[in-house]
């Protein structure tokens, strides 16, 4: 008897730190979470798996024509604008991604959840996982850029160092800021579907809001403070820019983005912890 | 003595009722959910919820309970007393508003059968999916595999899409997992609903066989002769209350006797008491009971209605009324329905000849549903039912008002007797 698991349902909900202590526990379950996830959107598509590739790719494409072409963006480094573009987009796309994701999840893990119990952390953390594969192939669209660019100028459009591994916290940063609004998002988008319109056109306006498809230098140096105060996206976009292409690179700025962030971050891990015991009625 | 395997002590589980909103358009209903959502999410203390009983519903009140291993336990009661309620709670997806439960060793659920099976995958991967589910580690559902395969009789489709195997095959599967998986705790919310005979059998057999193992099992089911055969003991659960615990004939017999006495239906109020009793058709018939637009102001004829009672514990009853242009005639009321099984009667009201005046006339049947157990209480009245129809005079020469020219005068026109005598 001593061998089995004991389990204990108290009226109580379950303290932070035991909610934490059976994510681990669970842990197994995330990548079947994940993969659930991801071939959700393959199901019954004529494309399948292949829309998970040609999503993020259409409006690389679109933005990439719309400021070479039609309205040229000037880029102060001097690189062409392709590598520009995609070398903030990269980790913008994370955020934008996972916010299109997030908050359908939970709906889509609906049936699961009403008949079996596991850490519901795990559903946006699991969520992630189509935004992944968004990344990594965003990465190799950067590099076939970045290799078109140094055939065609004849010149290396990338700076090649220890720099470049500011890319890791900035892709963490921009993971946690997604998951930062995306779980409360999540939470109520159970009663009201409206929040998945909304967040998604949010995100959209926030990209503009974003130094991602233009230079900071156009945004005037009095209002700047504004933009990184507000907007922990814009710090983060510029880490990843400052790691592939160079650049200057305000670490004061960086670090109340990141500041702001992990407060942020924590906030929402515990609302979402806290909320998870009442969401069984919900669903 | 041994121990307890699952120990429930005093649990409730309240549910706030909440009416559907809608302002302008803007659907509302999820603002109160959400509301007491963040409420609770807020508190820094768990409150003990208020006794209040007005707008919540009390799913489960005070619920306690013993299962010892091997023990393979039933629970019934009525459609909505609280079971699958609370095989949710022990099964972690609902939490309790009150009370603990402790429970010793793995728990497998099963409460929405083959729901969650994924079609397009094989049936081995979708064994390994509900194994996962029930948190049991991968390794361990490998292990098991042969062994539910076997259960499920799906060894030649092991490597099929579920999809593609015969129909009735994810219940199958999902009954297997359940049974096969090596938990020591099986929760299983009506398993043995579905199925052919054949199926039901060998599940039955396999709930024996798991228990004779030491497995505990609660099962909910609503078929007796199923619980009879394999049970030993019975929970008997009525509006989230514990009514009996005991041996599995002695529950069964008690529940049995209150059920065919109809005592033990919902208390009915407002809309589904009306919905109780529904007036499925209202005519006009002539005096050979044909159907007709019109009556001829000589002849009788019917004022006919079909009334649906679907519950035994309700009695339905007519009320005809007759009404001319704005103002009420009468009202005459049909004798009570009343049947233990859903019935439909068909009732009808003699409309005499010579009675009704050349008018056009309405009728206006209402169904009146009152509650058994509360005589006291206001009866709910269905949707009325509105039939107009003309009284015509087609002999005139047979009319009392034959001397009459153009429509008479009056309300009504009852063919009266009179008495004349010379007066002294």
């Amino acid at each position: 008897m001593s061998s089995q698991p004991t389990i204990v349902i108290e009226a109580r909900p379950d303290t932070i730190g035991a909610r934490l202590r059976s994510l681990w526990q669970y842990r197994a379950f995330l990548g079947f979470l994940s993969k659930e996830i991801v071939m959700r959107r393959a199901r019954g598509t004529l494309l399948g798996f292949w829309w998970v590739l040609l999503r993020p790719l259409m409006p690389v494409v679109t933005l990439i024509f719309t400021f070479t072409s039609v309205k040229p963006v000037e880029t102060s480094a001097g690189v062409p604008y392709s590598v520009f573009f995609l070398s903030g987009y990269i980790t913008w796309r994370i955020f934008q991604s996972a916010l299109n994701f997030l908050p359908r999840t939970m709906t889509w893990t609906q049936s699961i959840m009403r008949r079996a119990y596991f850490p519901r952390l795990l559903v946006p953390f699991a969520g992630l996982a189509p935004t992944l594969i968004e990344f990594a192939l965003l990465l190799v669209a950067f590099v076939v850029v970045v290799v078109s660019a140094w055939w065609n100028d004849g010149q290396l459009p990338l700076r090649v160092g220890w720099q470049m591994l500011g890319l890791i916290p900035a892709v963490i940063g921009a993971l946690m800021f997604a998951l930062t609004v995306g779980m409360p998002t999540a939470v109520i988008a159970l009663f009201f579907r409206d929040v998945r319109y909304a967040i998604r056109s949010f995100a959209g306006v926030f990209m503009f809001l974003t130094p991602v498809v233009y230079p900071v230098t156009f945004i005037p140096e009095q209002y700047r403070w504004a933009m990184y105060a507000f907007n922990p996206m814009a710090a983060i976009v510029e880490l990843s820019r400052w790691a592939l292409i160079g650049g200057a690179l305000n670490t004061g700025y960086l670090a109340l983005s990141f500041a702001t962030n992990i407060i942020l971050f924590i906030v929402s891990v515990v609302f979402f912890l806290r909320a998870e015991a009442y969401l069984g009625d919900q669903l | 003595m041994t121990p307890a395997r699952v120990s429930v002590r005093n649990v409730s589980k309240m549910f706030p009722r909440r009416k559907a909103t809608r302002v302008r358009g803007i659907s509302t209903d999820g603002w109160p959910a959400l509301r007491d959502l963040l409420q609770k999410t807020m508190r820094r203390e768990h409150e003990r919820h208020t006794r209040e009983k007005r707008d919540q519903l009390w799913a489960l009140d005070n619920v306690s309970f013993d299962v010892a291993p091997g023990e393979i336990v039933g629970i019934i009661g009525r459609n909505g007393a609280g079971k699958s309620t609370l095989l949710k709670i022990l099964a972690r997806v609902l939490s309790p508003t009150a009370g603990h439960i402790t429970m010793h060793g793995r728990v497998v659920s099963m409460l929405e059968l083959g729901i969650g099976f994924a079609p397009d995958l094989t049936v081995r991967q979708n064994i390994q999916i509900q194994g996962r589910l029930a948190g049991i580690p991968g390794k361990r559902v490998l292990a098991s595999e042969e062994r539910i395969l076997e259960l499920s009789g799906m060894t030649p489709f092991r490597d099929i899409p579920l999809r593609l195997c015969p129909s009735g095959s994810a219940v199958q599967l999902g009954f297997a997992t359940m049974m096969g998986l090596g938990a020591e705790i099986v929760l299983a919310d009506e398993v043995l609903a579905v199925g052919d005979a054949a199926f039901r059998k060998m599940c039955e057999e396999q709930v024996e066989a798991v228990g004779a193992a030491g497995v505990s099992v609660l099962f909910v089911s609503h078929d007796m002769a199923a619980i009879r055969r394999i049970c030993s003991r019975v929970i008997w659960i009525d509006r989230g209350h514990v009514v009996q615990i005991g041996p599995t004939d002695d529950v069964i017999a008690a529940y049995m006797t209150e059920l065919l006495a109809g005592r033990l239906l919902a208390p009915l109020t407002g809309d589904a008491l009306a919905a109780s009793c529904r007036l499925l058709a209202a005519r006009l018939l002539d005096d050979s009971h044909a159907p007709v637009g019109a009556l001829s102001i000589t002849n009788a004829g019917y004022l006919d209605c079909l009334v649906r009672v679907s519950r035994p514990d309700v009695t339905a009853l007519v009320d005809i009324e007759l009404w001319l242009h704005e103002h009420h005639l009468f009202t005459v009321t049909s004798p009570p329905m009343q049947a233990p099984q859903p019935t439909t009667f068909r009732t009808a009201v003699h409309l005499p000849g010579d009675f009704l005046n050349e008018q056009q006339y309405q009728a206006r049947f209402r169904v009146r549903a009152v509650a058994h157990y509360d005589s006291a209480g206001a009866p709910a009245i269905t949707t009325e039912e509105r039939l107009d129809f003309r009284v015509i005079n087609v002999h005139r020469e047979q009319s009392v008002w034959n001397e009459w020219t153009g429509t008479s005068k009056g309300f009504i026109s009852p063919r009266l007797t009179w008495r004349l005598s010379r007066a002294q």
